[in-house]
């Protein structure tokens, strides 16, 4: 885990790879994209990232806030589902499946 | 004067103990370690969610009563099972007093979030046990937790229970030997705003008998309640006030809510680095090594089929020598009973009515059996939530959710364990969604129906073993995909709404314990018998009587050449029969005359009656027999002298019978398991409905076409 002073240039430098593998996503199409800012849905297996916030919708978010996904929490993309869908992460030391859909509205910084 | 009588009532009545936990912390196997088989399962008045009691010991021999409630992650209601926590420990359930200590339950292996939901329930204030459970596994995480220290923490005892020792749980029975436990303050501070909400809406909440502080804990605790559960909530005029607060919080403190979560998190983070002592943290787990093969693309489907297809051959073949053994012993029993009763009206209502409407009943008991002992095992492994992690995405496209799979698949063998199983569904309208179309998939107890139509339908061909089995695979796939359809259908129209989010634990995988897995079958057949058996028994006595009476007299010769009187039952003048032929206008279009009425309609108790009923009404000698069977089918003309058993009708019966809903045991499961007769019978009805014009489409289309 980077410490807080390493945290960015740790970005930039992932920034060019991030390019690369989500060039297709529509959050860059519309330009919201800075620095290794994605979503949750986005993230590769093995990828660590950052929780920075949520977007859209009320009631689900805080379902997700009490299991321990909450903004400024390191999340980890375990696997994806044989079928691509839902996806797993591992948050506070333990395992959790989450829907794209759900996944996708998780704003998330690459570590 | 009333606090008087309450000290009373709990001077004589045994510790209510309430045992709390997140899903998965090992709250079942805690329970049987203090209950054993002591143990009552039922319903909460109106809900599906289930309510487990059972009588346990302090160390010190004292008695009491333990409840184990579902498990959940979190005390803010937003769901059934969460709703009904809340409301039990609250005291707001009627005949249902506020539990007098709370055992909490911790995974010690993912102690920050259960850690959450501890605290939560802490700070209501009740004299609380915290259990450390699991620590062994926690261990080989290289977690430590210093259960000391977490009890100067939280200002509550907590315990550790040891996992060699988990069928006595002597610690946690020393602890709850103790009359001096202690009550938590606050360990979160909220947003000002929030108290001022809570002190002032306290009033509203207090109810006699109850401090005022649980009121305070109560008041915060709707206020952040969902929408849809705050219409449960019965709160009368404090209604208005509650939305008044929540909107001049949401407008004075945004974002409070998601705030006080964080404040929890951030507690729970501090307290943590004194709590835990972390070691060895790099190491791949035996969880992550297992699911790195059952959760992989190709490997994972694999097994999974491997397991279900073990799953599906015991409920479908292995469970059958015992239900032959019940057959045989029912049958026994029936032969016993004829011999010792005169023979009589009552020795029919006996032997045809209630023996063999009991044994229609218990002759599903080895299939449930089995099926549960299978569930029961994937269930505390931690294997179905990987099932339903690798099949998710194939179950949402129709709209159900991963976990319908099983209980859909297990409904080939019969629809009643299937329906029984929907319970792992946590989404309420998912599970409706999948006991609603469950059914569809074709059951055990149809194929005797459909080998006997599809023998009297082939004429002796070549190949006809081939096409044999082409038709009855297609009969299959044609329910398959109904129940698929319609799943969908139902997710769009009557149970739409919100999608509730598939958030999915994957817990460590663990050795299931044997006591559990035996305890489940138990309770299974236990409430499968009791709930089931009640009115499949009512029922069958006026399927006997409807088929028997009234009786006519017949005049017959006797011996000597003079003519008796003598009183028989006669199907044409039975109840059933009079109510066959009013059936005809119904089933007239779908080909069939009043003696297959009479049978269709008796297979509405259940299918496989279908045989024995059309054997008895054509005199068929050897019911069992099914070549017999098939020669009378084919023999049977109309009254116009055509034959009555054309390959039209044929389609059109099997294909009533891959629809309809024609099993007692389902109905009545399904009542108990929906709480709801309204759902039952919508499902008889619109099953029916499917049945009745599949089949009439197949017929008229297939007379249109020239067929006969």
């Amino acid at each position: 885990m980077p410490a807080a002073s390493e945290k960015g240039d740790f970005v930039s430098e992932n920034e060019s790879q991030f390019h690369f593998d989500c060039g297709r996503g529509l959050s860059m199409v519309l330009g919201i994209m800075v620095a290794g800012k994605t979503t949750l849905s986005e993230l590769n297996p093995g990828q660590a990232a950052r929780i920075l916030a949520y977007v859209g919708g009320h009631e689900m978010h805080l379902r997700l806030m009490e299991m321990g996904l909450i903004p400024d929490t390191e999340v980890r993309c375990v696997r994806i589902a044989p079928m691509g869908d839902p996806l797993e992460v591992e948050v506070r030391g333990y395992m959790l499946s989450l829907r794209r859909a759900e996944a996708s509205r998780i704003e998330v910084e690459l570590l | 004067m009333i606090a008087t009588k309450e000290e009373e009532k709990s001077a004589q009545r045994p510790l209510k103990v309430a045992l709390l936990g997140n899903p998965n912390c090992g709250k079942t196997t805690v329970f049987n370690a203090l209950t054993g088989l002591r143990q009552k399962v039922g319903n909460y008045p109106g809900v599906t969610v289930e309510r487990k009691e059972g009588v346990a010991y302090t160390q010190h021999g004292v008695q009491m009563k333990v409840i184990d409630l579902p498990g959940t992650y979190s005390l803010h209601p937003r769901s059934p099972d969460e709703q009904i926590l809340v409301d039990f420990l609250l005291g707001r359930i009627e005949g249902e007093a506020p539990p007098d200590v709370v055992v909490c339950l911790i995974d010690a292996s993912n102690i920050e979030r259960n850690l959450f939901f501890v605290t939560q329930v802490v700070e209501l204030g009740f004299p609380t046990i915290v259990a450390l459970n699991m620590l062994d596994i926690a261990e080989r995480r290289g977690v430590r937790v210093k259960a000391d220290v977490l009890e100067r923490k939280l200002g509550v005892k907590v315990v550790e229970l040891d996992e060699k020792d988990d069928k006595k749980v002597i610690s946690l029975r020393v602890a709850l030997s103790r009359a001096d436990l202690l009550r938590a303050k606050e360990l979160v501070s909220y947003p000002e705003l929030v108290e001022e909400a809570g002190r002032d809406l306290a009033p509203s909440f207090q109810r006699p008998g109850m401090s005022h502080d649980f009121a305070h804990a109560e008041a915060r605790l709707a206020l952040s309640a969902s929408e849809d559960r705050l219409g449960s909530l019965n709160l009368g005029p404090a209604r208005t006030r509650l939305e008044i607060w929540r909107q001049r919080l949401d407008r004075e403190v945004p974002g409070w809510q998601s705030g006080i979560i964080t404040a929890r998190y951030a507690f729970i983070g501090t307290i943590l680095h004194e709590v835990v002592q972390r070691f060895n943290p790099n190491r791949v787990t035996t969880t992550e090594r297992l699911d790195r093969v059952l959760l992989h693309p190709v490997s994972g489907f694999g097994v999974f089929a491997f397991i279900m297809g073990v799953l599906f051959y015991s409920v479908f073949k292995l469970a059958v020598p015992f239900m032959d053994w019940i057959d045989g012993g029912v049958g026994w029993v029936a032969e016993q009973v004829a011999a010792v009763m005169p023979d009589g009206q009552l020795e029919s209502l006996l032997v045809d009515g209630v023996i063999s409407g009991i044994g229609g009943v218990v002759i599903f008991l080895p299939q449930i059996l089995m099926l549960f002992f299978f569930i029961s095992l994937l269930e505390s492994s931690g294997y179905m939530a990987r099932a339903a992690f690798i099949l998710d995405r194939l179950m949402s496209k129709v709209g159900l959710h991963g976990r319908s799979f099983v209980p859909l698949l297990s409904s080939y063998a019969c629809a009643v364990p299937g329906i029984m199983a929907t319970r792992t569904i946590e989404s309420p309208k998912d599970r409706l969604v999948t006991i609603m179309v469950a059914p569809f998939m074709s059951c055990t107890a149809r194929l005797p129906v459909y080998l006997v139509l599809i023998a009297a339908l082939l004429p002796d061909m070549e190949y006809r073993a081939s096409v044999q089995a082409a038709l009855l695979f297609g009969l299959y796939f044609i329910g398959t995909a109904a129940a698929l359809i319609f799943g969908l259908i139902f997710k769009r129209t009557l149970l739409k709404g919100v999608t509730p989010t598939m958030v999915l634990e994957l817990p460590s995988y663990r050795i299931p314990r044997w006591r559990s897995v035996a305890l489940e079958m138990w309770d299974r057949s236990k409430v499968f018998l009791r709930r089931a058996g009640t009115i499949i028994f009512a029922l069958s006595i006026i399927l006997w009587f409807g088929m028997n009476y009234p009786q006519v007299d017949l005049v017959v010769e006797s011996e000597n050449g003079e003519e008796i009187i003598e009183t028989v039952s006669s199907l044409e003048h039975s109840f059933a029969g009079k109510i066959g032929q009013a059936a005809e206008p119904i089933f007239a279009p779908l080909g069939y005359d009043w003696k297959v009425n009479v049978g269709v309609l008796a297979s509405f108790a259940a299918r496989e009656i279908f045989v024995s009923t059309m054997a008895i009404i054509y005199q068929v000698e050897d019911e069992e027999d099914v070549d017999s069977v098939v020669d009378a089918l084919r023999s049977q003309t109309r009254s116009d002298g055509s034959p009555l058993f054309t390959p039209l009708t044929c389609l059109s019966l099997m294909l009533f019978f891959v629809f309809a809903l024609q099993c007692m045991s389902t109905v009545a499961v399904v009542r108990r398991e929906t709480q709801s007769w309204g759902w039952a019978l919508f499902q008889v009805f619109y099953m029916f409905a499917v049945a009745w014009l599949s089949a009439f489409a197949v017929y008229q289309g297939g007379l249109i076409l020239g067929f006969s």
